[in-house]
């Protein structure tokens, strides 16, 4: 991020902790659209994302005070958006630790080539997958959290992280797979 | 390009979905500006209560210290005297009582209060120069009098909150 973006940004903060709607609506514009994205990979419903979202940004904005700016803006709300989407999740009774018994599938794409899909497909795909795969391989290939950092954030040991991410990870690339091939 | 590769090249590609950017702003917004109101009303509330808890306390504190001075003053003095001082603080605790029992306008009393506060003050003084002096006529007779006093105040000070309540009922039947 450019240097005048984040003096611009600092100043969009500064005053929208002093409650400026202008400034909050501006910063607003400028995430949206990434943590809706973010947020429906992981719940997976255009309905649950919006109400997440709309939380995040509020919960954001009511907290301002406590960005003490040592990440940057966008990290720091979407940590909230990510830890609304878990909290959410979890009030859908979904476990998180119920997939300890997971074999770990070992990572084989290191030398296999992948097509160039459209990444609209792939994001579509995404939301396709199984809920507990579906939230590993968000946090670790896109958001890039560690195995530790996701084991301590949906409260699973690392090694389940892993067997899901890679479960993810070979689901996903299936169902591309049969895409590519029914075109 | 393996999997990984593909994905960290096309990562920001992915986010291809746009939201309903107005109609979630617009809840955003509104829920922003409730709770500002909210805040604002709970400051309100919260400073009305202590308001409210405050004046209660003074209030009760003055009946407190009022109804503590009333000790037996003359029990050792003359026994007829502790017989009228003893009629006189009864009809005082009526007073009390009464006074208690009725919504009164704690500021349309707050001289009367001072008033009564002073006679205690008296009496005090009084019953300690008596017990230090030993009986003095002239002092036993200034005592009674501020019990007579004190029963002539608060006995104003019941009619006073009555006729406000009159005043009252009468601007309501208008």
């Amino acid at each position: 991020m450019g240097k005048n973006i984040i003096e611009i940004q600092e100043k969009l903060i500064e005053t929208a902790c002093k409650g400026n709607q202008q400034s909050m609506y501006r910063l607003y514009k400028l995430y949206v659209q990434t943590m809706y994205n973010t947020c429906i990979r992981m719940v997976s419903n255009h309905y649950d994302a919006e109400d997440i979202i709309q939380e995040s940004f509020i919960k954001a904005f009511n907290n301002l005070e406590n960005f003490r700016g040592d990440s940057s803006f966008g990290l720091w709300l979407k940590r909230i958006v990510i830890n609304n989407s878990i909290t959410f999740l979890r009030k859908k009774k979904y476990l998180f630790s119920d997939i300890d018994d997971m074999q770990i599938v070992s990572d084989d794409d290191t030398n296999e080539d992948f097509p160039n899909i459209d990444p609209a497909i792939v994001h579509k795909t995404i939301k396709t997958l199984p809920e507990k795969a579906r939230v590993v391989l968000n946090l670790y290939l896109l958001e890039g959290y560690k195995h530790k950092e996701i084991s301590n954030m949906l409260g699973i040991s690392e090694s389940t992280s892993k067997s899901q991410y890679q479960r993810a990870k070979h689901l996903l690339k299936e169902k591309l797979c049969k895409h590519i091939s029914t075109l | 390009m393996n999997f990984n590769e593909y994905i960290s090249k096309n990562r920001h590609k992915l986010d291809v979905e746009t939201p309903n950017e107005d109609y979630l702003w617009t809840g955003i917004v509104q829920s922003i500006i409730n709770k500002k109101k909210t805040n604002r009303f709970m400051v309100f509330k919260i400073a009305a209560s202590i308001v409210i808890v405050l004046a209660l306390s003074v209030i009760s504190y003055q009946l407190i210290s009022i109804r503590n001075n009333q000790q037996l003053i003359l029990a050792n003095i003359d026994p007829k005297l502790a017989k009228q001082e003893i009629q006189l603080q009864k009809q005082i605790k009526t007073y009390y009582k009464v006074l208690q029992s009725t919504n009164y306008n704690k500021y349309l009393l707050t001289n009367s209060f001072n008033d009564l506060e002073y006679i205690d003050t008296l009496i005090n003084q009084y019953s300690i120069d008596l017990k230090r002096n030993g009986p003095n006529p002239k002092l036993i007779n200034s005592l009674m009098d501020l019990y007579y006093k004190k029963i002539r105040l608060l006995d104003r000070m019941l009619n006073e909150i009555e006729k406000e309540k009159n005043y009252e009922n009468s601007e309501t039947n208008i």
